[in-house]
């Protein structure tokens, strides 16, 4: 299947994309995603550690990405860690 | 709109970030406390690099549904009367502010407990992206570590 993934700040930076169209198996995870993302885009691997994913705009915690099945109609981003205020 | 609603007003903007609307938001005749709080461009930088400006980005929809759940926070923790919170995007230069956080209830320890719940709160939880621009020409993103 084709999902989407908005990027922002480093990783919008490092790829010059602010949206990835990546393709990965049906009843993928984000864990899943996470290993994906690393060997599509070697230069973000040291920096993915640190970064979540939201899902409908709900961040989802890295210890919960394997339960977490994508669903592709649903809007998919790449947190880098907030730096706000 | 919740009763909650009416309370919280957060605003992410291109334009100055600025006290007086918040203050104005804020403020009713039964609030005796209104607490004010200003996120300012530094300079040195975390790295102790001469700063020119900050640079905001945010993943917009999801950082103001962010910021309505902590200022919802805040008023059932605190019994707060209204919380407004704005933040800038862009580029923001040395002195101005990024962020306004305006609490008010009416005694003054509720505003300034819920005051700092919401600033901690937000710089924790918003997607919100902040960029240090050197004077040098050169750049880093920040991380939470390096803030305080």
């Amino acid at each position: 299947m084709q999902i989407k993934l908005k990027l922002f700040a480093y990783p919008r930076e490092l790829l010059s994309a602010s949206e990835l169209e990546i393709t990965i198996c049906e009843g993928a995870t984000l864990l899943d995603l996470r290993g994906a993302l690393i060997t599509l885009y070697p230069t973000l691997a040291s920096f993915l550690p640190s970064c979540s994913f939201a899902l409908s705009e709900e961040l989802i915690q890295q210890c919960k990405e394997g339960n977490t099945t994508i669903d592709p109609t649903k809007e998919l981003a790449l947190i880098p860690p907030v730096s706000g205020g | 709109m919740d009763e909650h609603d009416e309370k919280v007003h957060v605003l992410l903007t291109e334009d100055t970030v600025r006290l007086e609307p918040g203050v104005t938001f804020a403020t009713l005749p039964s609030t005796g406390a209104v607490a004010s709080f200003l996120g300012v461009t530094r300079s040195p930088g975390h790295n102790g690099k001469p700063v020119d400006h900050l640079y905001f980005e945010s993943y917009k929809s999801m950082a103001l549904k962010v910021l309505r759940e902590v200022g919802r926070e805040a008023v059932e923790a605190h019994g707060l009367s209204r919380v407004h919170i704005s933040h800038g995007l862009g580029n923001v230069g040395l002195g101005a502010a990024s962020l306004c956080v305006v609490v008010s209830s009416p005694h003054r320890r509720e505003a300034f407990r819920g005051l700092e719940q919401v600033v901690d709160a937000l710089k924790s939880r918003a997607p919100i992206f902040k960029k240090e621009v050197y004077s040098d020409g050169t750049s880093q993103w920040v991380e939470p570590h390096q803030c305080k």
